[in-house]
């Protein structure tokens, strides 16, 4: 691989900054890049401490003594980094947790710890290169976006921002980003559910871009979910919109409700949880505008950023949601967060990356089912 | 003899070879307190990788494994060198962090457990 003088000598730089070139430079070489490209932003996954375990912890406090050189956030965390105690969540668990933030702090990281950076400020331009982590948030700055991000490891997009670099290869060529299929969706499409089970279901059918044909213009956070639901079930990073391609799938009400099926394990829910991918400010103040004035009697917890509870907390929906007896959770998710430890066993939820890893890392029972009869299941007297 | 391979991750290392036929995870398959692999059904299950060269297919599972490879050196548990058939960004991630020399895509090598094997990621090569 081709390196400039600059890279050069960060690779003869001795120390942790040497390591991070080395890491950006040796997986450049394997998956066959010629050079590195200069990036605008990082997303750091690994944050959770039920993730990462004592190995990252350690790993991220010996890497801490560099400074990032990009803006960097992070992936949501295990807790909330306020008000964990109210989630029951255990001192042990919170501390080790704590001393993983810590870390990132000191390498002069936002602590902005969501799924949604471009919900909470750190949004790419079109056609910038950029280092991201999280699954999902990788096909929305690809898709939605125009940014170009392979889907990088927690450490390589650390190194990735300590250096300001990743290797040339996958997304950021652009030969890479055409579809090789369009999925033709006519049937029709009810809302953020309908396209996070559409997403799950090519996710799991085809493995590089798809370009979609929708008969509806689906809504910005209907995509949100669309990206989650691709990124889940197998390795797609990203999709397109209204370009041509030799093949050709129709998307049928049989392989949507197929596929709902295959998320829906249990029927007593003891939990409902909204905001895989986090939130936007829209969508929480369309659930404070349900929740108004009324009471849930199974648990809802609604996940987004500090960036977006902020604004909910401005505004006043924050306040109704806490009245409703609801939670407003930031920080951490319903995938990340010890849910089987806090003893819950069956989850609803309006998002099929969510069903999936709660099943899989949780171990809970799961159903997928729309925004709207989430929020009313909640509601229902017991 | 010695066999032409790519470098990965850059060091030398020298000691006996432990080889499997499975693709492996550092993370949940190994004791990371200890080295041991735990993975029941493994074909390395029960053997310990501390100070060998270790020998397989390529990595499988979790991104954690990288960091469970860190862990792994920092106690003094993990393999002297890997030998890879074809690395993957979650072993390499690993190796490179951790400072462990791995060698993947060496032509014409056949190892045994047991045999005495000396890796060269500098100048790219395996010495048996």
């Amino acid at each position: 691989m081709e390196l400039t003088k600059e890279e050069q000598k960060l690779i003869e730089s001795g120390g942790i900054k040497q390591k991070a070139m080395e890491l950006v430079v040796s997986l450049g070489e394997i998956f066959g890049a010629k050079r590195l490209v200069p990036i605008t932003s990082a997303q750091i996954a690994g944050v959770s401490y039920k993730n990462i375990s004592d190995a990252g912890l350690e790993f991220l406090q010996d890497w801490s003594k560099e400074k990032v050189v990009v803006p960097t956030t992070l992936n949501p965390a295990g807790m909330p980094l306020e008000g964990w105690k109210e989630l029951g969540i255990k001192k042990e668990f919170a501390e080790k947790q704590l001393e993983i933030i810590e870390a990132y702090r000191h390498m002069g990281v936002d602590i902005t710890c969501t799924c949604t950076p471009y919900y909470a400020g750190n949004k790419p331009k079109p056609g910038e290169h950029i280092a991201w982590s999280e699954s999902s948030s990788v096909v929305y700055a690809n898709s939605v976006l125009g940014a170009m991000t392979n889907r990088e490891g927690g450490p390589s997009a650390l190194a990735a921002a300590l250096t300001g670099r990743t290797a040339e290869y996958g997304m950021h060529l652009p030969e890479n980003r055409k579809p090789a299929i369009t999925i033709r969706v006519e049937i029709p499409m009810f809302g953020y559910s309908d396209y996070s089970i559409l997403g799950y279901w090519a996710g799991k059918k085809y493995g590089s871009t798809v370009n979609f044909e929708f008969s509806a213009t689906p809504k910005e956070e209907y995509l949100r979910g669309l990206c989650a639901g691709l990124a889940t079930s197998g390795k797609i990073s990203m999709f397109t919109q209204g370009q041509e391609t030799k093949k050709e799938k129709i998307f049928t009400e049989d392989d949507l409700v197929d596929t709902y099926q295959m998320l829906h394990t249990g029927e007593k829910h003891d939990i409902v949880a909204i905001g895989c991918p986090h939130l936007g400010f829209d969508e929480v103040a369309n659930i404070a505008r349900t929740l108004k004035g009324k009471k849930v009697n199974t648990p809802l917890w609604l996940f987004a950023s500090k960036e977006v509870a902020k604004k909910a907390f401005i505004k006043g929906q924050a306040d109704i949601i806490k009245r409703a007896g609801a939670k407003l959770i930031t920080d951490t998710c319903m995938v990340v967060a010890p849910l089987e430890e806090l003893g819950f066993k069956s989850m609803l939820t309006n998002s099929a990356k969510a069903a999936h890893y709660a099943q899989t890392t949780n171990n809970m029972e799961v159903e997928v089912a729309p925004t709207e009869e989430c929020i009313n299941y909640a509601l229902r007297p017991k | 003899m010695r066999y032409k391979g790519r470098i990965v991750s850059k060091g030398e290392a020298e000691g006996e070879a432990l080889v499997s036929k499975e693709p492996l995870s550092f993370f949940g398959s190994i004791d990371l307190e200890t080295g041991k692999v735990i993975e029941k059904g493994h074909d390395l299950f029960g053997k310990n990788i501390a100070g060998k060269i270790l020998v397989f297919p390529t990595g499988k599972g979790s991104t954690v494994g990288s960091y469970a490879i860190y862990r792994l050196k920092k106690k003094g548990k993990a393999p002297a060198g890997i030998i890879n058939k074809e690395t993957e960004a979650i072993i390499a991630t690993g190796a490179i962090i951790s400072g462990i020399p791995l060698i993947d895509k060496v032509e014409g090598l056949e190892i045994k457990t047991g045999d005495k094997v000396k890796i060269n990621c500098i100048e790219g090569w395996v010495e048996k």
